[in-house]
């Protein structure tokens, strides 16, 4: 009876607060159709410019044009997108802006080398520190390689097949990230469960709720089935967003929010062990930061990282309960796995989420239902 | 002669905060239906001994006893009501809800519950406001409501921390008479620097400062003490000095 009141009232206090529960729910939607909108739904291209100074053979300079637009991922899209300069300076200030990846200088003289059979010769320029820079550089070469290959007899050095895992060669750029997309929703959940459960200490409600045959159970169970609800609702709201816009994944989809649902429910305990250090939103906000960013950059859902392993081929990371998140899902969507396939994930979800309520159970117990 | 059974016991009760002694061997006997007024200056520890007795702070020594059994566990505690000093209700609720909210965790049956918030709420002149947000009362109808929150469970006890801070004459005028009212079937102690209002309602009065009980008695014997015309204040005055006890 008591957990359903509390859950009654977190309810309709979060409906109450309107601009705060839609801004929760509908701030990962957003961000998926933002990041939608900057991709086109497409791939990544690299902007190669380039000068062809050799004017000798024009119709090598043709087909140099023709192999390097023919390099393409595996389903069709272009992988380099290229630009014709004259000006080699402005060229490099492009490159310094990263408004282009690569410049490519061909110079006089390589349809010369090309007919005699000796090793053509050009030249590149790029920022190294660009990320963008070495995969365009790769990828810039490869054309070039077909391209000796078509005009002259030297033979290559080694051949190779590329074999890709699961759904990878089909995935577009929306397809890689939006998965960290999902993760990060969940992750955002921490500052919005913190805050609703602040209230009550903020606004010394607390207080009276001390004073009644309340437990710390009854209140933490019925506001974590309610942030977990709104966990779940922006969850499936941003997935079938995804997927209207042309996400695609291998595997089932319930499985996907089974994941979901353990990581939010990890995320809420986490959100009690900031609360039990914080004693209003101000504070939330502030000490907030330190998990949210933790969760943001340690565990692999926004930049990937290298596993630093403390114990056995135990990681830091394995510590963060979206370091999981983030792994069974690339196994569902990329290869279409099924529960027996991400049992180790699954089963470090439960034993984190156990783990972190707890710790959240104790310390929020301690500093702010303990009658001094 | 009818003996009066005590309701509320304190025993030698001491509380220390780094070293001060907010709360120093506190005695009292609080017999049932009375209404007993806990008048001190500031940091007298009047809200420290509240405190202790609703079981929101543990005592460093001492014992409370509520209708004769030691109240060290919560279930003791339920008898008692508290109305803060400081407004604590849940801005987003209404009344009603709020009520009824506060009496779920109490385990009071919802249809009880419901039964009791309108007739409280039509005791306190509120019934209109039933169904509208606490943010959206008045502040003496906030004072009000923070003392209905304290009364959903029915409890034995019930404690004010100066309910009348921030009300206007008309709504002064109708929480005393609501608590002239409530004495019938409950004790009530409250806390106020109102001597005029304790002298009006208290059965009986405590006058504490340093932590110390300096004397209990009802309002008209304390003012015979000190002269024919004396008044309380003259009584607190006489007790506690005319230094400033201004809070930290």
């Amino acid at each position: 009876m008591r957990i359903f009141a509390i859950i009654k009232k977190a309810l309709i206090m979060q409906f109450r607060d309107l601009w705060a529960l839609a801004l929760t729910i509908m701030a990962a939607p957003f961000f998926i159709l933002v990041y939608y909108v900057l991709t086109s739904g497409g791939s990544t291209t690299y902007t190669v410019y380039y000068q062809y100074a050799d004017k000798h053979n024009i119709a090598i300079k043709q087909d140099f044009i023709s192999v390097m637009q023919a390099v393409s991922y595996n389903n069709g899209p272009a992988l380099l997108h290229l630009v014709e300069i004259i000006d080699t300076n402005e060229a490099k200030k492009s490159i310094s802006d990263r408004k282009a990846d690569v410049l490519i200088v061909i110079s006089d003289g390589f349809s010369d080398s090309l007919k005699v059979g000796s090793t053509p010769h050009f030249i590149v320029f790029g920022e190294a520190s660009n990320p963008k820079y070495s995969i365009g550089l790769i990828f810039s070469v490869t054309g070039i390689e077909t391209l000796i290959r078509n005009h002259s007899a030297i033979k290559p050095v080694y051949t190779f097949r590329e074999r890709f895992l699961g759904n990878s060669e089909a995935k577009s750029e929306f397809d890689v990230y939006a998965p960290g997309i999902f993760v990060f929703s969940m992750i955002m959940l921490i500052l919005s469960c913190s805050l609703s459960i602040i209230r009550d200490v903020e606004d010394r409600t607390m207080l009276r709720l001390k004073l009644t045959r309340m437990t710390v159970f009854d209140y933490l169970i019925g506001n974590t089935l309610v942030q977990w609800m709104i966990g779940i609702i922006s969850f499936t709201l941003t997935l079938w967003l995804a997927v209207l816009l042309g996400f695609h994944s291998m595997g089932a989809m319930w499985l996907v929010l089974v994941v979901c649902s353990l990581t939010i429910l990890s995320i809420i305990a986490i959100s009690l062990i900031l609360v039990a250090f914080c004693r209003n939103a101000s504070m939330v906000m502030i000490i907030g930061n330190f998990p949210l960013f933790i969760l943001m950059f340690f565990s692999g859902s926004m930049l990937p990282l290298p596993r630093k392993e403390i114990f056995g081929s135990f990681a830091f990371n394995d510590l963060l309960p979206p370091t999981h998140a983030v792994m069974a899902m690339n196994k569902i969507f990329t290869y279409g796995i099924g529960v027996n396939g991400i049992r180790y994930e699954l089963t470090m979800l439960t034993i984190l989420t156990f783990a972190y309520f707890s710790i959240g159970i104790a310390l929020f117990n301690w500093r702010h239902l303990s009658r001094g | 002669m009818v003996t009066v059974p005590t309701c509320l016991k304190t025993e030698n009760l001491r509380k220390t905060f780094n070293g001060f002694v907010a709360v120093d061997d506190l005695s009292v006997e609080i017999k049932q239906g009375e209404i007993f007024g806990l008048l001190g200056p500031n940091g007298a520890g009047k809200t420290t001994s509240i405190k202790m007795i609703t079981g929101l702070l543990k005592p460093d020594g001492g014992k409370v006893y509520i209708n004769g059994t030691l109240a060290n566990d919560l279930d003791n505690r339920q008898n008692v009501g508290i109305c803060p000093q400081e407004l604590v209700l849940w801005n987003n609720l209404t009344c009603f809800e709020q009520m009824l909210f506060i009496a779920a965790m109490y385990n009071v049956p919802g249809k009880i519950a419901r039964k009791r918030a309108v007739e409280l709420l039509a005791r306190m002149g509120l019934t209109e406001k039933r169904n509208k947000l606490v943010k959206t009362l008045s502040g003496g109808m906030q004072r009000r409501m923070n003392i209905l929150m304290a009364l959903m469970h029915d409890p034995g006890i019930l404690i004010l921390d100066e309910p009348e801070a921030g009300l206007d004459p008309q709504s002064r005028i109708m929480v005393r008479d609501f608590i002239h009212s409530l004495a019938k079937t409950k004790t009530v102690i409250f806390t106020t620097h109102n001597m005029d209002e304790a002298d009006r309602i208290c059965d009986r009065i405590g006058i504490i400062d340093h932590g110390k009980m300096l004397v209990t008695d009802t309002p008209e014997r304390m003012k015979q003490q000190i002269g024919e015309e004396a008044t309380l204040e003259d009584v607190f005055i006489s007790l506690t000095g005319r230094k400033l006890r201004d809070e930290p």
